[in-house]
């Protein structure tokens, strides 16, 4: 009994939607649903696996078009199915049929004849030369997919959401590569045209041309996309190497090199010090015995220093900072008191604007109150963003609106609703009675909000 | 915000308890959902399998899980989750239960939207006006009111709205339960789920319910219809206060096959074979003082022939007179510079009401006709509500669906009956 198995499925008149796969229609209802608004026929392909009820995992590969001539939201598929997901190279291999509905049993049969090589990672090297690369080999082919993948990396780690892909019918083409070049593991990754939970593509259909993307394109995917156009297991390898990179967890930048005692460096730089390392141990035993006492003398020369300093740097802060805030008094009627400045670091005295905007952005995105998460890709680090922003952070922090909705800098039509009603937002008063935005007193906040010391 | 009522009772798991929530992304709701199984498992749905959306990027706004400690305008179930529309738990005086459904393309969602959305097309009876206003709560979970039914896995759905006309406010909470639900071996899970739902509903308290079973027109009788929730529906509330009845839809499919049958057919009344022959030469002037009579000469006709099944193509036409006599209603307000819902209600003693009553009428009588020669399972409760002494106006609500076959831009043809009968109920 072969692994693979023919799926069909199709809208059938007074009856509703239908699918060979007995029992399992709620699972590819929404691959269907997505292209409702597509005219009849058109659609893609698709790479799919759940676990069902009792623990059995299906796995499918095939195509799924609208079929809105028989009912709206209607829609056919068909493709192959097995007991297990789908091997990564089933897409790019059988890519060249699959569009077609004709040719769905020759797919399944060469699939079952091949099913032992499909399902053994190691030989896939081998089916890879079977892979057509015809349209790789295209110059604006490849320009297309290297922009759409260095799109697809420049999503940062963990996918647990899908990458979206906006195509046309006519770059269809671009998904298989997409599926195994791209920034996710082939064999976890699914391809749909509807929205999931978890690591894939999802691709957008649309009719009009997207516009090209001017994103730099990383030399790694120059690289993977050129190999694979001369040889696919090539690119493939490529792939897999930079997935890893960058799964990687990123090495902490090393601390500064500890500060060796001064003896110790004193005795590095001392032009006595033996050139060779068999020094005789005994010339510097007396001295190593000195050394615990040379070491206190320093230290407390040292924090007699930084004593004066740390007195003397005080002096010189208290005093702008005092000004600000007396500013801030006079600039409203209001007798409540006003939120003072956060205390500034040392460096602060010469921080620019620009400086500033920058520090209260990096932070907000690095370390964003419990609970709240923050889009730092959306933030721009304007005067106006961060204002909003930080009156989105306020509007979460009050309970005037859902914690799990991602900060952006942009104050959607719920949050507007939202900051209307919201009576907290207002005695912060980083909105005015207007709905108007205090920008320098929502900055303020935010930079008190996301200062370390909170 | 709705105020809650105390016995408020969530329809889908007869909790009694809820929790606010905020509005967020569609996104946001489809990530959340996985974290809250109990929405999918209460409507029969595999836990691990998506939901359907027909707009792929999910970029509208809709109330999402998180608990809210101050009052929001939506409401969820702490028990099932799942979104009540406040029509579900405002006072009961003044609510009204809607139950509709259907086999699949039986034109059910169709004619929602029509309920929904103010209509502004012709072939309506109390449309355009101003005088009736109608407010639908925007969500439809997991969709929206612009937006209600991708073919979907969902079972059911739950939709609300707010009526008003002249003083009277009427919430009409709705149930639309998917003709899917029905298919054979599709999922008992949701058909059980579907089960619960009427359970609970009988231990809700409301001002009236309304029972709608949408059944299309169809001269071949090779349909399924819908007759498994009969039983359940019939009996239990069972009260005065419930309303059952028949949207016949897609009467526009309704063909003449021989005139000359029919007139044969109406020849032992004068007025009825008067009024079928100035239909079939497309006279403007399809109504006369001797309509009244004309009508009920046709009911009386229909009920009294047996062995329909011999004669479809009769029935077809007469079908087809019926739905000719409907549209020309619609030409005559504007006839007499009137608003629909002056000629409706008040212009000569409500003249419109009186012949759309009479069309009613006739409808029963045709949709039995029909059930009679095997295409129907509704014919004894549409016999028995057409007894003397009844108080059941319209057992059967004809429509056409012709004008929205490209697209959504008409309306169904007298889609927007069910309102009057609400009005007349409720008012």
């Amino acid at each position: 009994m072969s692994d693979f198995h023919e799926l069909r499925g199709d809208y059938v008149a007074n009856a509703g939607q239908q699918i060979n796969l007995q029992g399992y229609l709620d699972y590819f209802e929404p691959l269907g649903s997505a292209l409702s608004r597509l005219p009849d026929g058109t659609g893609g392909p698709f790479v799919y696996q759940f676990t069902a009820g009792g623990g059995r995992t299906i796995g499918a590969l095939g195509w799924v078009v609208s079929a809105a001539s028989k009912r709206f939201g209607g829609w056919t598929l068909w493709g192959m199915w097995a007991e297990k997901p789908m091997p990564a190279i089933a897409l790019p291999l059988f890519w060249p049929a699959l569009a077609n509905p004709d040719r769905v049993g020759e797919i399944v049969k060469r699939a079952g004849e091949d099913a032992d090589s499909l399902f053994d990672r190691k030989q896939w090297r081998a089916l890879s030369a079977e892979i057509p690369t015809g349209r790789l080999r295209e110059r604006a082919f490849r320009e297309i997919l290297k922009a759409e993948l260095s799109h697809a990396y420049a999503v940062p780690l963990p996918h647990r959401q899908p990458i979206e892909i906006e195509l046309t019918p006519r770059t269809l083409d671009l998904l298989p590569w997409l599926y195994i070049l791209g920034p996710v593991d082939p064999p976890s990754a699914q391809v749909l045209p509807s929205r999931f939970n978890g690591a894939g593509y999802q691709y957008i259909l649309t009719d009009r041309e997207p516009p090209p993307r001017d994103a730099e394109i990383p030399r790694e995917v120059d690289a993977i996309v050129d190999a694979a156009a001369e040889e696919v297991a090539r690119g493939w390898q490529l792939a897999n190497e930079f997935r890893a990179r960058r799964a990687r967890p990123k090495a902490v930048p090393a601390p500064p090199p500890r500060e060796r005692p001064a003896w110790q460096e004193e005795d590095d730089m001392s032009p006595r010090k033996s050139p060779t390392p068999s020094a005789p141990e005994p010339t510097w035993k007396p001295l190593a015995a000195l050394a615990p006492l040379v070491l206190q003398l320093v230290m407390i020369v040292l924090l007699a220093w930084i004593g004066l300093n740390v007195r003397a740097i005080r002096k010189a802060v208290e005093t702008p900072a005092t000004a600000t805030s007396t500013i801030d008094t006079a600039d409203t009627d209001d007798t409540a008191p006003v939120p003072a400045p956060a205390s500034q670091p040392v460096e602060a005295e010469k921080e620019t604007p620009e400086g500033r905007l920058h520090r209260i952005a990096q932070a907000l995105a690095a370390k964003p109150p419990q609970g709240i998460r923050v889009g730092a890709a959306a933030l721009d680090e304007s005067t106006e963003t961060l204002a909003r922003a930080a009156v989105e952070v306020s509007l979460r922090r009050n309970g005037c609106f859902a914690k799990t909705e991602a900060i952006d800098g942009k104050l959607s039509a719920a949050e507007q609703k939202a900051l209307r009603t919201c009576a907290e937002l207002r005695e912060e008063r980083l909105v005015s009675g207007s709905g108007q935005i205090d920008a320098a007193r929502a900055i303020a906040w935010l930079e008190r909000t996301v200062s370390p010391a909170r | 915000m709705a105020k809650l009522d105390k016995n408020a009772v969530c329809p889908v798991c007869g909790s009694t308890h809820f929790f606010n929530v905020p509005l967020g992304s569609a996104e946001t709701w489809n990530q959340q959902v996985d974290k809250h199984p109990q929405w999918k498992r209460s409507r029969g749905l595999p836990e691990n399998a998506a939901v359907a959306f027909s707009e792929p990027r999910l970029e509208w706004d809709q109330p999402i899980f998180d608990p809210m400690p101050t009052p929001t305008p939506h409401l969820r179930c702490s028990n099932c989750t799942s979104l009540i529309p406040p029509q579900f738990v405002v006072d009961p005086k003044s609510r009204v239960m809607l139950v509709t459904t259907g086999m699949p393309q039986a034109g059910k969602t169709t004619w929602l939207k029509c309920l929904f959305n103010p209509a502004q097309k012709r072939y309506l009876i109390a449309e355009p006006t101003n005088q009736i206003r109608r407010e639908p709560y925007e969500f439809v979970e997991p969709y929206t009111i612009a937006n209600p039914d991708p073919r979907t896995a969902v079972p059911f759905l739950l939709h609300g709205m707010k009526l008003t006309f002249q003083r009277s406010r009427i919430e009409v909470a709705g149930i639309d339960i998917k003709g899917e639900v029905f298919q054979p071996g599709v999922s008992p899970n949701k058909y059980l789920r579907v089960l619960d739902i009427l359970k609970h509903l009988r231990s809700m308290k409301f001002a009236e319910l309304f029972v709608t079973f949408v059944v299309p027109f169809d001269p071949t009788c090779t349909r399924q219809n819908i007759g498994q929730l009969t039983s359940h529906l019939t009996n239990a509330p069972g009260s005065r206060g419930t309303w059952q009845g028949v949207i016949w839809t897609h009467l526009d499919r309704a063909q003449l096959h021989d005139q000359e049958a029919l007139f044969a057919f109406l020849q032992s009344s004068e007025s009825a074979l008067a009024l079928a022959r100035r239909v079939v030469a497309g006279a403007d002037e399809v109504f006369d003082s001797r309509f009244p009579d004309a009508a009920e000469a046709i009911d009386r006709l229909v009920q009294r022939k047996q062995n329909w099944t011999n004669d479809l193509a009769l029935l077809d036409s007469l079908t087809w007179l019926l739905y000719r006599i409907m549209l020309a209603y619609s030409a005559l307000p504007p006839r007499f510079n009137m608003g629909n819902v002056e000629f409706y209600f008040s212009f000569m003693d409500g003249l419109g009401s009186l012949l759309v009553r009479h069309c009613m009428r006739m409808a029963a009588s045709l949709f039995s006709a029909w059930d009679r020669a095997g295409c129907g399972d509704f014919g004894p409760m549409i016999r028995e509500s057409m007894m003397p002494g009844t108080d059941l106006r319209f057992p059967v609500l004809p429509c056409g669906l012709e004008f929205l076959r490209d697209g959504d831009d008409g309306m169904p043809v007298w889609g927007d009956l069910l309102l009057l009968e609400i009005l007349r109920q409720h008012v």
